[in-house]
């Protein structure tokens, strides 16, 4: 029987995990260790390790004597801000944090606990896949965090950190949970490498170009923040945190309330353009909605034309949506529908409360959209709305037009409270299209149909073009001052705050995919 | 089936004299063989726009009023193309200009906006292919920044 003292020689042996000469390694290519990394994410000394002295069990292809102290990946649990959170980290130094059967045993463990506690979870990766010697057994090991993944979703957060490679199967738990955030130059997915895909179909690319965090910012949107380097990339994932509940039955932590950025009053009276053709950044709307001006915006390279992230009003967490005017004039396309989707079901999961800004001409027309299935894309944004139970305030700026009018979180697709700014259209189609066909006889006769039609379709914006239709039907619930916008989104929350919505009882929906 | 992808391929029966004139000592069948490397070209000039030795041709459905073949892309220039099919209202720099990423270099009307097109990057503003008034499609170069 050995004696404490022993122990910690044992311990302590473990920990250095690949030892001094792959830690250099690691380190010279810009990367932190496993464990460096659990100490820049947990506060101090409050990380708990567990299964340090779990082991391969493998003796097939010379793995009897291969040493892989804690099996290649550290777990444990510790606090966060001082809240309770579950993490595991890959450890490259041993051998190349590939996974087998135990390595995945320890990560089931770990997800297992993080499900039963009701605490979010942490999945830090870098690892070079599967461990090719420990055969299905180390297959069967993605299968367990896949399955722990999705049974997870919805009742704890769960955040994938890429800072290295993932490759194949290894890059599905990523997708499967909420946010993946990824450092540029180390974090790397994709399902085929670069010498398969020129292999099979002579395209030549980079690891970086392929499956790096610029190309899953911009091109795909499997990454949903991206950060120049790890210190970075853990101080964002904190920030990210603090917005988020523990689990679905409890409620963000809340922050001491602060008002706007100074002169938010008069800035807001003043964003919205009047002229409906010219753009504007919706960003500086929400910015002087949220508390200290303070928004954590998510996927922000992606689907530009719609804005999703976090904010918070009077201290408590908030989710906001807006149309982007800016970019492609915020039309809905198949990727921002597909980025709103997901962002409003997180929401709704995890009952934080949604404010949504509108200003969209409609859906974005083309071949290009249809063949690729806007149909079917454009309809998840309906559905994500409608099924949403959490508080639902939407906010119509400007333009509020036919089918987007309503996908974009209308009163009849369940808003709880619609507020509008004297700038609102609301409306079947914009004015132009609209005097088309309401006008077309009296257009057809004109002596002069241009002018008659300038005049036709001022006529129309006059009368239907404003928020006052929509505000006569009760579509629309108060006409606001932008100016009051905070107060107004502040109030109606607070009326909301106990709000309850039951659902028919069922497995669960079938959302279009 | 080639390299995994599948394409499709018209082999039209034409006669041996037309054959004889335009693919000396070809049979149809050659010639339809010859037709997938062609594919290849297109496909991969359309996911690189910039690359040299390939032009374009300008979309014929927006035949754009005094609109010039566009020359061969500039080698190591970033194209600034439009993201939506438009008419170009106002081009606001000219060949020559140093530009500054996220600058307005011009605005594009479409779906009923005056949308702003930035700068992707810093840099001299090397081409400009279009004026005031033209129609674009989607994608195609306004202008390039090297």
């Amino acid at each position: 029987m050995s004696d404490w003292r022993q122990l910690e020689e044992h311990r302590r042996e473990l920990m250095a995990g690949g030892g001094q000469n792959r830690i250099e390694r690691q380190h010279a290519a810009q990367k932190w260790t496993a464990r460096e990394r659990l100490d820049a994410l947990f506060d101090p000394g409050s990380f708990v390790e567990l299964d340090l002295f779990v082991t391969h069990r493998s003796t097939l292809f010379g793995m009897a004597e291969a040493k892989a102290p804690g099996d290649g990946v550290v777990t444990g649990y510790g606090a966060i801000g001082g809240r309770l959170v579950y993490a595991f980290a890959q450890d490259f130094t041993v051998l190349g944090g590939s996974l087998g059967e135990m390595h995945a045993g320890k990560i089931h463990k770990v997800q297992d606990l993080a499900l039963k506690s009701g605490a979010p979870i942490v999945g830090i990766i870098d690892s070079g896949g599967a461990r090719i010697q420990e055969g299905i057994d180390s297959l069967n090991g993605y299968g367990g965090i896949f399955l722990r993944n999705t049974l997870s979703s919805g009742v704890i957060p769960q955040i994938s950190v890429i800072v290295g490679p993932a490759a194949g199967g290894a890059v599905y738990s990523p997708a499967l949970t909420d946010f993946v955030l990824m450092s540029e130059g180390i974090g790397q997915m994709y399902i085929t490498g670069p010498q398969v895909i020129e292999s099979v179909t002579g395209e030549k690319v980079t690891h970086e170009e392929l499956g790096g965090a610029r190309t899953h910012a911009r091109k795909s949107g499997n990454a949903h923040l991206t950060f120049a380097n790890e210190a970075d990339l853990f101080a964002g994932l904190k920030d990210l945190l603090s917005f988020l509940p523990s689990n679905n039955a409890a409620e963000p932590p809340r922050h001491e309330a602060a008002p706007p950025p100074e002169g938010f009053a008069e800035r807001l009276r003043s964003v919205v353009p009047q002229d409906p053709n010219k753009p504007y950044d919706v960003r500086d709307v929400i910015r002087d909605l949220c508390d200290r001006g303070d928004f954590l915006e998510i996927m922000p390279e992606f689907a530009k034309n719609m804005v999703t992230g976090f904010g918070r009003i009077e201290g408590r967490a908030v989710a906001i949506v807006g149309n982007q005017p800016r970019v492609l004039a915020g039309c809905l396309d198949i990727d921002a529908s597909d980025k709103l989707a997901r962002f409003v079901r997180f929401a709704d999961s995890f009952s934080i409360p949604l404010v949504t800004f509108v200003d969209t001409p409609g859906y974005l027309p083309g071949t290009k959209q249809e063949y690729g299935g806007i149909i079917r894309h454009g309809a998840k944004v309906l559905y994500a709305y409608a099924e949403a139970s959490v508080a639902k305030v939407s906010v119509v700026l400007r333009k509020a037009y036919g089918g987007a009018y309503l996908a974009m979180c209308s009163r009849s697709l369940g808003a709880d409270i619609v507020l509008a700014f004297p700038t609102a259209e609301v409306a079947v189609m914009g004015p132009d299209g609209a005097a088309n066909i309401i006008f077309r006889r009296e257009l057809e006769s004109a002596t002069d149909p241009v002018a008659e039609r300038q005049r036709l379709v001022e006529t129309y914006r006059a009368e239907f073009a404003s928020p006052f239709v929509a505000a006569a039907h009760g579509y629309v619930d108060q006409v606001i001052d932008p100016g009051e916008l905070r107060a107004s989104v502040a109030h109606a929350l607070w009326a909301l705050k106990e709000k309850r919505e039951d659902r028919h009882a069922k497995k669960h929906g079938n959302i279009p995919l | 089936m080639v390299n995994g992808l599948s394409y499709e391929v018209e082999v039209e029966e034409i006669g041996a004299e037309t054959n004889a004139a335009s693919m000396p000592g070809e049979t149809p069948a050659a010639a339809s063989r010859q037709a997938v490397p062609q594919a290849e070209v297109t496909k991969a000039a359309a996911t690189a726009p910039p690359a040299p030795a390939h032009t374009p041709k300008p979309p014929a459905r927006h035949p754009a009023p005094a609109r010039k073949e566009p020359p061969a892309p500039t080698a190591g220039a970033v194209a600034v193309t439009a993201p939506l099919p438009g008419a170009v209202l106002d081009v606001k720099v000219s060949v020559g200009d140093e530009v500054k990423e996220g600058d307005v270099v011009a605005i594009l009307e479409a779906m009923k906006m005056e949308n702003e097109i930035l700068a992707p990057c810093s840099g001299r503003v090397a081409t400009v292919r279009v004026e005031p008034g033209a129609a674009v499609d989607g994608g195609d170069v306004l202008m390039e920044i090297a």
